[in-house]
Protein backbone atom coordinates (compact mmCIF):
# COMPACT_ATOMS: atom_id res chain seq x y z
CA UNK A 1 0.00 0.00 0.00
CA UNK A 2 2.65 2.24 1.25
CA UNK A 3 4.70 1.58 -1.92
CA UNK A 4 1.68 1.90 -4.32
CA UNK A 5 0.57 5.37 -2.90
CA UNK A 6 4.30 6.04 -3.22
CA UNK A 7 4.47 5.56 -6.80
CA UNK A 8 1.36 7.31 -7.30
CA UNK A 9 2.85 10.42 -5.13
CA UNK A 10 5.83 9.52 -7.57
CA UNK A 11 3.91 9.44 -10.49
CA UNK A 12 1.66 12.78 -10.02
CA UNK A 13 5.18 14.33 -9.28
CA UNK A 14 6.21 13.82 -12.56
CA UNK A 15 2.66 14.56 -14.14
CA UNK A 16 3.05 18.44 -12.32
CA UNK A 17 7.03 18.81 -13.68
CA UNK A 18 6.15 17.45 -17.63
CA UNK A 19 2.72 19.72 -16.62
CA UNK A 20 4.16 22.80 -15.85
CA UNK A 21 6.52 22.75 -19.06
CA UNK A 22 3.54 23.02 -20.94
CA UNK A 23 3.04 19.23 -21.20
CA UNK A 24 -1.11 19.36 -21.77
CA UNK A 25 -1.64 15.62 -21.98
CA UNK A 26 0.30 15.49 -18.39
CA UNK A 27 -1.74 17.96 -17.55
CA UNK A 28 -5.14 16.20 -18.09
CA UNK A 29 -3.91 13.41 -16.46
CA UNK A 30 -2.82 15.32 -13.70
CA UNK A 31 -6.80 16.66 -13.10
CA UNK A 32 -8.15 13.31 -14.28
CA UNK A 33 -8.51 12.47 -11.02
CA UNK A 34 -10.08 15.17 -9.26
CA UNK A 35 -12.42 16.72 -11.85
CA UNK A 36 -15.42 14.98 -11.11
CA UNK A 37 -15.22 16.06 -7.43
CA UNK A 38 -14.17 19.30 -8.45
CA UNK A 39 -17.50 19.89 -10.99
CA UNK A 40 -19.63 18.65 -7.95
CA UNK A 41 -18.27 21.26 -5.74
CA UNK A 42 -18.90 24.21 -8.39
CA UNK A 43 -22.23 22.45 -9.04
CA UNK A 44 -23.33 22.92 -5.30
CA UNK A 45 -21.77 26.17 -5.11
CA UNK A 46 -23.45 27.45 -8.29
CA UNK A 47 -26.41 25.06 -8.55
CA UNK A 48 -26.51 25.48 -11.68
CA UNK A 49 -24.98 23.39 -14.47
CA UNK A 50 -23.50 25.42 -16.73
CA UNK A 51 -22.35 28.17 -14.32
CA UNK A 52 -20.59 25.15 -12.70
CA UNK A 53 -18.87 24.02 -16.03
CA UNK A 54 -17.88 27.92 -16.60
CA UNK A 55 -16.64 27.89 -12.95
CA UNK A 56 -14.90 24.45 -13.93
CA UNK A 57 -13.07 25.76 -16.85
CA UNK A 58 -12.19 28.82 -15.50
CA UNK A 59 -10.38 27.08 -12.66
CA UNK A 60 -8.55 24.62 -14.62
CA UNK A 61 -7.07 27.09 -17.06
CA UNK A 62 -5.82 29.19 -13.85
CA UNK A 63 -4.57 25.90 -12.44
CA UNK A 64 -3.01 25.26 -15.93
CA UNK A 65 -1.40 29.05 -16.34
CA UNK A 66 -0.19 29.28 -12.45
CA UNK A 67 1.23 25.62 -11.82
CA UNK A 68 4.99 26.32 -11.60
CA UNK A 69 3.32 28.31 -8.24
CA UNK A 70 1.48 25.26 -6.88
CA UNK A 71 3.45 24.58 -3.33
CA UNK A 72 4.00 20.63 -3.78
CA UNK A 73 4.36 20.31 -0.18
CA UNK A 74 0.24 20.15 -0.36
CA UNK A 75 -1.61 17.82 -2.01
CA UNK A 76 -2.53 18.73 -5.70
CA UNK A 77 -6.01 17.63 -5.88
CA UNK A 78 -7.00 19.91 -2.20
CA UNK A 79 -5.06 22.68 -4.48
CA UNK A 80 -7.53 22.39 -7.30
CA UNK A 81 -10.59 22.63 -4.99
CA UNK A 82 -9.24 25.53 -3.40
CA UNK A 83 -8.90 27.24 -6.55
CA UNK A 84 -12.31 26.04 -7.86
CA UNK A 85 -14.03 27.37 -4.33
CA UNK A 86 -12.31 30.83 -5.05
CA UNK A 87 -13.63 30.55 -8.67
CA UNK A 88 -16.96 29.65 -7.23
CA UNK A 89 -16.82 32.57 -5.03
CA UNK A 90 -15.82 35.17 -7.22
CA UNK A 91 -18.42 34.36 -10.03
CA UNK A 92 -21.28 34.55 -7.34
CA UNK A 93 -20.03 38.06 -6.76
CA UNK A 94 -19.83 39.05 -10.05
CA UNK A 95 -22.80 37.62 -11.44
CA UNK A 96 -24.60 38.90 -7.86
CA UNK A 97 -26.96 36.31 -7.71
CA UNK A 98 -29.35 35.54 -4.94
CA UNK A 99 -28.66 32.39 -2.75
CA UNK A 100 -32.69 32.23 -2.82
CA UNK A 101 -33.21 32.63 -6.91
CA UNK A 102 -33.86 30.23 -9.80
CA UNK A 103 -31.97 27.26 -7.89
CA UNK A 104 -32.97 24.02 -9.74
CA UNK A 105 -33.07 22.72 -6.38
CA UNK A 106 -36.81 24.85 -6.18
CA UNK A 107 -38.98 22.74 -4.11
CA UNK A 108 -42.42 22.35 -4.86
CA UNK A 109 -43.89 20.31 -2.12
CA UNK A 110 -43.33 17.35 -2.95
CA UNK A 111 -45.31 17.08 -6.06
CA UNK A 112 -42.21 17.60 -8.69
CA UNK A 113 -38.63 17.25 -7.76
CA UNK A 114 -37.08 19.92 -10.42
CA UNK A 115 -33.17 18.94 -10.42
CA UNK A 116 -31.38 17.92 -13.46
CA UNK A 117 -29.13 16.15 -12.37
CA UNK A 118 -31.18 13.54 -10.85
CA UNK A 119 -32.18 10.92 -13.06
CA UNK A 120 -36.07 11.28 -13.74
CA UNK A 121 -37.29 7.99 -14.46
CA UNK A 122 -39.30 6.35 -12.44
CA UNK A 123 -38.20 3.77 -10.14
CA UNK A 124 -38.97 2.66 -6.34
CA UNK A 125 -40.43 4.22 -4.01
CA UNK A 126 -37.61 4.93 -1.91
CA UNK A 127 -35.64 5.58 -4.29
CA UNK A 128 -38.21 8.72 -5.48
CA UNK A 129 -38.62 9.64 -1.73
CA UNK A 130 -34.42 9.68 -1.90
CA UNK A 131 -34.50 12.14 -4.78
CA UNK A 132 -37.67 14.18 -2.99
CA UNK A 133 -35.65 14.47 0.05
CA UNK A 134 -32.63 15.23 -1.87
CA UNK A 135 -33.96 17.55 -3.87
CA UNK A 136 -36.14 19.36 -0.81
CA UNK A 137 -32.19 19.54 1.13
CA UNK A 138 -30.56 21.12 -1.62
CA UNK A 139 -32.99 23.35 -1.90
CA UNK A 140 -33.09 24.21 1.96
CA UNK A 141 -29.07 24.98 0.84
CA UNK A 142 -29.91 27.31 -1.31
CA UNK A 143 -31.38 29.54 2.05
CA UNK A 144 -28.71 28.53 4.35
CA UNK A 145 -26.22 31.65 3.35
CA UNK A 146 -23.39 31.38 1.44
CA UNK A 147 -20.90 30.95 3.93
CA UNK A 148 -22.82 28.58 5.47
CA UNK A 149 -23.52 26.61 2.58
CA UNK A 150 -20.06 26.84 1.23
CA UNK A 151 -18.72 24.49 4.61
CA UNK A 152 -21.98 22.12 4.39
CA UNK A 153 -20.92 21.57 0.56
CA UNK A 154 -17.68 20.50 1.91
CA UNK A 155 -17.92 18.88 4.35
CA UNK A 156 -21.68 17.20 4.46
CA UNK A 157 -21.79 17.01 0.40
CA UNK A 158 -18.10 16.64 -0.80
CA UNK A 159 -16.94 14.90 2.41
CA UNK A 160 -13.92 16.25 3.25
CA UNK A 161 -12.27 16.47 5.90
CA UNK A 162 -12.18 19.14 8.80
CA UNK A 163 -8.13 19.25 8.04
CA UNK A 164 -8.59 19.69 4.15
CA UNK A 165 -11.55 22.09 4.51
CA UNK A 166 -8.85 24.43 6.41
CA UNK A 167 -6.44 24.26 3.65
CA UNK A 168 -9.06 24.86 0.90
CA UNK A 169 -10.41 27.90 2.97
CA UNK A 170 -7.44 29.06 3.81
CA UNK A 171 -8.65 29.20 7.66
CA UNK A 172 -8.07 27.20 10.93
CA UNK A 173 -9.30 24.02 12.01
CA UNK A 174 -11.42 25.45 15.13
CA UNK A 175 -12.79 28.20 12.80
CA UNK A 176 -14.12 25.09 10.34
CA UNK A 177 -15.59 23.18 13.65
CA UNK A 178 -17.79 25.97 14.51
CA UNK A 179 -18.50 26.98 11.14
CA UNK A 180 -19.74 23.47 10.33
CA UNK A 181 -21.60 23.59 13.61
CA UNK A 182 -23.40 27.11 13.42
CA UNK A 183 -24.22 25.30 9.25
CA UNK A 184 -25.84 22.46 10.14
CA UNK A 185 -28.00 24.20 13.07
CA UNK A 186 -28.80 26.49 10.49
CA UNK A 187 -29.91 24.05 7.97
CA UNK A 188 -31.64 22.19 10.19
CA UNK A 189 -34.00 24.78 11.14
CA UNK A 190 -34.75 25.72 7.70
CA UNK A 191 -35.45 22.03 6.83
CA UNK A 192 -37.74 21.64 9.64
CA UNK A 193 -39.81 24.71 8.57
CA UNK A 194 -41.56 22.82 6.03
CA UNK B 1 -22.24 18.29 31.10
CA UNK B 2 -25.59 20.55 30.27
CA UNK B 3 -27.81 20.85 27.49
CA UNK B 4 -26.08 23.94 26.01
CA UNK B 5 -22.68 22.45 26.33
CA UNK B 6 -23.87 18.93 24.68
CA UNK B 7 -25.68 21.11 22.13
CA UNK B 8 -22.62 22.92 21.12
CA UNK B 9 -20.73 19.71 21.08
CA UNK B 10 -23.26 17.54 18.87
CA UNK B 11 -21.92 18.53 15.65
CA UNK B 12 -18.57 17.29 16.34
CA UNK B 13 -19.79 14.19 17.81
CA UNK B 14 -21.44 13.33 14.68
CA UNK B 15 -18.17 13.91 12.61
CA UNK B 16 -16.60 11.76 15.58
CA UNK B 17 -14.45 14.68 16.04
CA UNK B 18 -14.15 14.20 20.10
CA UNK B 19 -11.98 13.05 22.89
CA UNK B 20 -13.20 9.62 24.02
CA UNK B 21 -14.00 10.89 27.66
CA UNK B 22 -16.22 14.01 25.78
CA UNK B 23 -18.01 11.50 23.50
CA UNK B 24 -18.84 9.41 27.14
CA UNK B 25 -20.39 12.51 28.61
CA UNK B 26 -22.36 13.44 25.79
CA UNK B 27 -23.82 9.71 25.18
CA UNK B 28 -23.91 9.68 29.01
CA UNK B 29 -26.89 13.02 28.86
CA UNK B 30 -28.32 11.78 25.52
CA UNK B 31 -29.21 8.93 27.68
CA UNK B 32 -31.62 11.19 29.92
CA UNK B 33 -32.59 13.79 27.84
CA UNK B 34 -35.23 13.76 25.03
CA UNK B 35 -34.42 17.06 24.18
CA UNK B 36 -30.84 16.98 23.07
CA UNK B 37 -31.75 13.21 21.46
CA UNK B 38 -34.30 14.89 19.32
CA UNK B 39 -31.47 17.87 18.85
CA UNK B 40 -29.02 15.01 17.95
CA UNK B 41 -31.14 12.94 15.49
CA UNK B 42 -32.25 15.75 13.29
CA UNK B 43 -28.67 17.24 13.44
CA UNK B 44 -27.58 14.07 11.52
CA UNK B 45 -30.60 13.72 9.42
CA UNK B 46 -29.61 16.90 7.74
CA UNK B 47 -26.03 15.91 7.74
CA UNK B 48 -26.99 12.49 6.66
CA UNK B 49 -29.25 14.26 3.30
CA UNK B 50 -26.64 16.61 1.76
CA UNK B 51 -23.93 13.16 2.20
CA UNK B 52 -27.05 11.26 -0.26
CA UNK B 53 -27.05 13.37 -2.46
CA UNK B 54 -25.45 12.04 -5.57
CA UNK B 55 -23.10 12.95 -7.35
CA UNK B 56 -23.17 14.20 -10.65
CA UNK B 57 -21.13 12.74 -13.31
CA UNK B 58 -19.14 15.77 -15.25
CA UNK B 59 -20.92 16.22 -18.64
CA UNK B 60 -19.77 15.17 -21.90
CA UNK B 61 -17.37 17.20 -23.97
CA UNK B 62 -16.19 19.18 -20.58
CA UNK B 63 -12.82 17.35 -21.60
CA UNK B 64 -12.98 18.34 -24.87
CA UNK B 65 -14.04 21.92 -24.19
CA UNK B 66 -11.61 22.08 -21.93
CA UNK B 67 -8.63 21.06 -24.49
CA UNK B 68 -9.94 23.90 -26.76
CA UNK B 69 -9.78 26.49 -24.52
CA UNK B 70 -6.27 25.61 -22.73
CA UNK B 71 -5.32 25.62 -26.30
CA UNK B 72 -7.39 28.91 -26.76
CA UNK B 73 -5.44 30.45 -24.24
CA UNK B 74 -1.90 29.03 -25.49
CA UNK B 75 -3.11 31.01 -28.71
CA UNK B 76 -3.78 34.09 -26.51
CA UNK B 77 -0.39 33.67 -24.94
CA UNK B 78 1.84 33.55 -28.23
CA UNK B 79 -0.12 36.32 -29.86
CA UNK B 80 0.61 38.52 -26.89
CA UNK B 81 4.50 37.47 -26.82
CA UNK B 82 4.62 38.34 -30.52
CA UNK B 83 3.31 41.54 -29.96
CA UNK B 84 5.61 41.63 -27.20
CA UNK B 85 8.28 41.20 -29.50
CA UNK B 86 7.14 43.72 -32.08
CA UNK B 87 6.88 46.46 -29.96
CA UNK B 88 10.72 45.49 -28.68
CA UNK B 89 11.31 45.66 -32.07
CA UNK B 90 10.15 48.88 -32.36
CA UNK B 91 11.04 50.31 -29.58
CA UNK B 92 14.96 48.89 -30.69
CA UNK B 93 14.21 50.37 -34.06
CA UNK B 94 13.22 53.86 -32.29
CA UNK B 95 16.05 54.10 -30.25
CA UNK B 96 18.69 53.16 -32.90
CA UNK B 97 17.82 56.22 -34.36
CA UNK B 98 18.01 58.03 -30.97
CA UNK B 99 21.66 56.56 -30.02
CA UNK B 100 22.25 58.34 -33.95
CA UNK B 101 20.64 61.96 -33.01
CA UNK B 102 22.66 61.34 -29.71
CA UNK B 103 26.08 60.78 -30.99
CA UNK B 104 25.13 63.49 -32.96
CA UNK B 105 24.25 65.61 -30.45
CA UNK B 106 26.43 64.53 -28.49
CA UNK B 107 29.44 65.26 -31.27
CA UNK B 108 28.34 68.77 -31.69
CA UNK B 109 27.94 69.47 -28.43
CA UNK B 110 31.52 68.08 -27.98
CA UNK B 111 32.40 70.45 -30.61
CA UNK B 112 31.16 73.48 -29.59
CA UNK B 113 32.75 72.72 -25.83
CA UNK B 114 36.11 72.14 -27.68
CA UNK B 115 35.36 75.38 -29.48
CA UNK B 116 34.65 77.33 -26.22
CA UNK B 117 37.93 75.35 -24.63
CA UNK B 118 40.39 76.75 -27.39
CA UNK B 119 38.86 80.49 -27.35
CA UNK B 120 39.61 80.31 -23.78
CA UNK B 121 43.06 79.06 -24.13
CA UNK B 122 43.79 81.13 -26.59
CA UNK B 123 42.89 84.25 -24.44
CA UNK B 124 44.59 83.00 -21.83
CA UNK B 125 47.70 82.46 -23.97
CA UNK B 126 47.33 86.16 -25.50
CA UNK B 127 47.49 87.66 -22.16
CA UNK B 128 50.40 85.19 -20.64
CA UNK B 129 52.51 86.60 -24.01
CA UNK B 130 51.49 89.94 -23.03
CA UNK B 131 51.96 89.93 -19.66
CA UNK B 132 55.08 88.59 -20.48
CA UNK B 133 56.07 90.87 -23.00
CA UNK B 134 55.01 93.85 -20.54
CA UNK B 135 57.54 92.34 -17.62
CA UNK B 136 60.43 92.06 -20.14
CA UNK B 137 60.04 95.75 -21.73
CA UNK B 138 59.06 96.80 -18.02
CA UNK B 139 62.49 95.30 -16.65
CA UNK B 140 64.89 96.56 -18.86
CA UNK B 141 63.54 99.78 -18.03
CA UNK B 142 65.43 102.02 -15.09
CA UNK B 143 63.88 104.87 -15.35
CA UNK B 144 62.23 104.26 -12.02
CA UNK B 145 65.87 104.09 -10.62
CA UNK B 146 66.72 107.92 -9.79
CA UNK B 147 70.51 107.77 -11.13
CA UNK B 148 70.05 110.88 -12.38
CA UNK B 149 70.50 112.46 -9.45
CA UNK B 150 72.74 113.94 -11.16
CA UNK B 151 70.19 115.86 -13.16
CA UNK B 152 69.90 112.91 -15.98
CA UNK B 153 65.95 112.42 -16.36
CA UNK B 154 65.47 109.15 -17.32
CA UNK B 155 63.07 108.15 -20.11
CA UNK B 156 60.71 105.55 -20.21
CA UNK B 157 58.98 104.52 -22.93
CA UNK B 158 58.60 108.71 -24.00
CA UNK B 159 58.41 108.36 -27.04
CA UNK B 160 54.52 108.82 -27.48
CA UNK B 161 54.67 110.48 -24.22
CA UNK B 162 57.70 113.08 -25.43
CA UNK B 163 55.46 113.85 -28.78
CA UNK B 164 52.20 113.92 -27.12
CA UNK B 165 53.15 116.36 -24.42
CA UNK B 166 50.94 119.21 -24.51
CA UNK B 167 52.42 122.23 -25.60
CA UNK B 168 52.60 123.47 -22.16
CA UNK B 169 54.91 121.03 -21.74
CA UNK B 170 56.71 120.33 -24.99
CA UNK B 171 59.32 118.50 -26.25
CA UNK B 172 62.06 116.29 -24.47
CA UNK B 173 63.78 119.87 -24.88
CA UNK B 174 61.19 121.92 -23.31
CA UNK B 175 61.72 119.13 -20.48
CA UNK B 176 63.94 121.75 -19.05
CA UNK B 177 60.95 123.92 -18.30
CA UNK B 178 59.95 121.33 -15.94
CA UNK B 179 62.25 121.80 -12.86
CA UNK B 180 62.59 118.62 -10.98
CA UNK B 181 64.07 120.04 -7.79
CA UNK B 182 67.32 119.21 -7.40
CA UNK B 183 69.68 120.19 -4.63
CA UNK B 184 69.75 123.69 -5.02
CA UNK B 185 66.00 123.87 -4.10
CA UNK B 186 66.48 121.98 -1.28
CA UNK B 187 67.20 123.26 2.10
CA UNK B 188 69.31 121.51 4.54
CA UNK B 189 66.78 118.89 6.47
CA UNK B 190 63.78 118.11 5.36
CA UNK B 191 62.09 120.39 7.09
CA UNK B 192 62.77 121.75 3.46
CA UNK B 193 61.33 119.15 1.83
CA UNK B 194 57.60 119.99 2.17
CA UNK B 195 58.43 123.86 0.78
CA UNK B 196 60.98 122.39 -1.24
CA UNK B 197 57.90 120.18 -2.46
CA UNK B 198 55.31 122.98 -2.35
CA UNK B 199 57.71 125.04 -4.72
CA UNK B 200 58.19 122.31 -6.68
CA UNK B 201 54.95 121.94 -7.22
CA UNK B 202 54.09 125.52 -7.38
CA UNK B 203 57.21 125.24 -10.09
CA UNK B 204 55.41 122.57 -12.04
CA UNK B 205 52.10 124.63 -11.83
CA UNK B 206 53.82 127.74 -12.78
CA UNK B 207 55.23 126.05 -15.79
CA UNK B 208 52.11 124.49 -17.05
CA UNK B 209 50.56 128.15 -17.00
CA UNK B 210 53.79 129.74 -18.59
CA UNK B 211 54.20 127.11 -20.71
CA UNK B 212 52.14 128.28 -23.79
CA UNK B 213 53.94 132.12 -22.68
CA UNK B 214 57.55 129.72 -22.42
CA UNK B 215 57.18 128.43 -25.38
CA UNK B 216 55.44 131.15 -27.83
CA UNK B 217 58.33 133.70 -26.00
CA UNK B 218 61.65 131.66 -26.57
CA UNK B 219 62.73 131.72 -30.44
CA UNK B 220 62.62 128.11 -31.75
CA UNK B 221 66.14 126.73 -32.10
CA UNK B 222 66.82 125.11 -35.72
CA UNK B 223 66.77 121.95 -33.92
CA UNK B 224 63.43 122.30 -31.81
CA UNK B 225 61.91 123.54 -34.54
CA UNK B 226 62.92 119.85 -36.94
CA UNK B 227 61.97 118.62 -33.75
CA UNK B 228 58.37 120.10 -33.27
CA UNK B 229 57.74 119.09 -37.04
CA UNK B 230 58.94 115.69 -36.19
CA UNK B 231 57.94 114.31 -32.66
CA UNK B 232 60.95 112.45 -31.27
CA UNK B 233 61.11 111.01 -27.97
CA UNK B 234 62.53 113.11 -25.34
CA UNK B 235 66.17 112.82 -25.62
CA UNK B 236 67.95 111.30 -22.56
CA UNK B 237 71.03 113.73 -23.02
CA UNK B 238 68.94 116.74 -23.60
CA UNK B 239 67.17 116.01 -19.80
CA UNK B 240 69.67 115.03 -18.21
CA UNK B 241 71.58 116.96 -16.27
CA UNK B 242 73.59 115.88 -13.83
CA UNK B 243 73.11 116.94 -10.46
CA UNK B 244 73.84 113.97 -8.19
CA UNK B 245 75.37 115.36 -5.33
CA UNK B 246 78.84 114.16 -4.76
CA UNK B 247 78.44 111.51 -1.94
CA UNK B 248 75.00 110.81 -2.96
CA UNK B 249 74.19 107.45 -3.11
CA UNK B 250 73.83 106.79 -7.14
CA UNK B 251 71.43 103.87 -7.28
CA UNK B 252 69.90 102.34 -10.30
CA UNK B 253 72.72 103.48 -12.86
CA UNK B 254 72.01 100.38 -14.28
CA UNK B 255 68.43 101.52 -15.38
CA UNK B 256 69.74 104.30 -17.50
CA UNK B 257 68.56 103.58 -21.49
CA UNK B 258 65.80 105.17 -22.63
CA UNK B 259 63.29 102.72 -23.57
CA UNK B 260 61.07 102.18 -26.31
CA UNK B 261 57.16 103.01 -26.14
CA UNK B 262 55.54 100.01 -24.36
CA UNK B 263 53.03 99.44 -26.97
CA UNK B 264 50.94 97.11 -24.76
CA UNK B 265 51.00 99.39 -21.55
CA UNK B 266 50.10 102.55 -23.77
CA UNK B 267 47.04 100.58 -25.37
CA UNK B 268 46.39 99.52 -21.66
CA UNK B 269 46.74 102.93 -20.60
CA UNK B 270 44.59 103.95 -23.67
CA UNK B 271 42.00 101.46 -23.04
CA UNK B 272 41.34 102.96 -19.40
CA UNK B 273 40.84 106.37 -20.91
CA UNK B 274 37.62 105.71 -22.82
CA UNK B 275 35.60 108.54 -23.16
CA UNK B 276 32.89 107.98 -20.37
CA UNK B 277 35.05 105.75 -17.90
CA UNK B 278 34.77 107.33 -14.99
CA UNK B 279 37.01 105.38 -13.01
CA UNK B 280 39.57 105.79 -15.56
CA UNK B 281 41.25 108.00 -13.62
CA UNK B 282 41.62 106.41 -11.18
CA UNK B 283 42.52 103.70 -12.50
CA UNK B 284 45.12 105.49 -14.74
CA UNK B 285 46.54 106.88 -11.64
CA UNK B 286 47.14 103.61 -9.48
CA UNK B 287 48.37 102.41 -12.51
CA UNK B 288 51.11 104.93 -12.62
CA UNK B 289 51.51 104.92 -9.03
CA UNK B 290 52.34 101.17 -9.05
CA UNK B 291 55.17 101.62 -11.66
CA UNK B 292 56.56 103.93 -9.28
CA UNK B 293 56.19 101.86 -6.56
CA UNK B 294 57.93 99.09 -8.85
CA UNK B 295 60.68 101.28 -10.08
CA UNK B 296 61.71 103.00 -6.49
CA UNK B 297 61.60 99.75 -4.47
CA UNK B 298 63.59 100.02 -2.48
CA UNK B 299 64.31 103.64 -2.47
CA UNK B 300 62.66 105.85 0.40
CA UNK B 301 60.04 107.75 -1.87
CA UNK B 302 56.66 109.92 -1.09
CA UNK B 303 54.25 110.74 -3.75
CA UNK B 304 53.04 114.34 -2.39
CA UNK B 305 50.88 114.81 -5.56
CA UNK B 306 49.18 113.97 -8.54
CA UNK B 307 47.48 115.54 -11.02
CA UNK B 308 46.09 114.68 -14.48
CA UNK B 309 47.26 117.90 -16.47
CA UNK B 310 45.80 116.72 -19.79
CA UNK B 311 43.35 113.56 -21.39
CA UNK B 312 46.42 111.26 -21.24
CA UNK B 313 48.84 113.71 -19.21
CA UNK B 314 49.88 112.45 -15.79
CA UNK B 315 52.71 114.45 -13.56
CA UNK B 316 53.62 112.79 -9.92
CA UNK B 317 55.43 114.88 -7.70
CA UNK B 318 57.41 112.46 -5.83
CA UNK B 319 60.22 112.83 -2.51
CA UNK B 320 62.82 110.52 -2.43
CA UNK B 321 64.66 110.23 0.44
CA UNK B 322 68.70 110.00 -0.46
CA UNK B 323 71.33 109.08 2.19
CA UNK B 324 74.75 110.57 2.18
CA UNK B 325 77.63 108.17 1.61
CA UNK B 326 79.76 110.17 4.27
CA UNK B 327 77.71 112.17 6.33
CA UNK B 328 75.11 109.48 6.32
CA UNK B 329 72.66 112.58 6.33
CA UNK B 330 69.28 112.04 4.87
CA UNK B 331 68.22 114.18 2.01
CA UNK B 332 64.68 114.43 0.59
CA UNK B 333 64.83 115.63 -3.33
CA UNK B 334 61.84 116.32 -5.41
CA UNK B 335 61.34 114.86 -8.47
CA UNK B 336 58.67 115.00 -11.20
CA UNK B 337 57.59 112.08 -12.72
CA UNK B 338 55.34 112.12 -16.48
CA UNK B 339 52.91 109.79 -17.13
CA UNK B 340 51.28 109.20 -20.73
CA UNK B 341 49.53 106.49 -22.77
CA UNK B 342 51.54 104.22 -20.20
CA UNK B 343 54.58 105.47 -20.34
CA UNK B 344 56.20 107.17 -17.19
CA UNK B 345 59.37 109.19 -17.06
CA UNK B 346 61.43 111.40 -14.95
CA UNK B 347 62.69 114.53 -16.14
CA UNK B 348 65.54 116.79 -14.59
CA UNK B 349 66.15 120.68 -15.50
CA UNK B 350 68.89 122.02 -14.99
Amino acid sequence: MQSKNGNAEKNEKELIRKAKGGDEGSFEALISSCKGKAYNVALRYMANEEDALDALQESFIKIFRHLDKFNEQSRFDTWVYKIVVNSCNDMLRKSKKNQYADSVYRYDGGDEAAIEIVDKSPGPPELLERKEESAYILNCLERVGVEHKEILVLRDIQGFAYDEISEILDCPVGTVKSKISRARQKLKEIYLQN
Amino acid sequence: MDCENVKKSLSLYIDDELEQNQIEEIEEHLGICEVCMHECEDLLKVAMLLRTVPEAPLPDGFDKRLRAAIRDEKDKDNAKEKEKEKEKYAVASRTDEAPVKAVQTSRAKRAAAARSRWRMVSGLAAVFVIGIFSIIVYNNMDVFVPSSLDGAGELMGAAAGGANMESGFGSGNDGDKFKALDESDVSQGADDGSAAADGGADVATDDVAAGDAAANDAAPTPQEEQEAKEPQPPQQEAALVDTTPAGYVDLGQEASAAEPANDAAVEANRSLQEPGNDNRDKLTADYYLKRLADGLAGYEYNVTDYTKVSDDLWVFYVDITLVDEVSEDEIVKNYLYFGQDGALWRENID
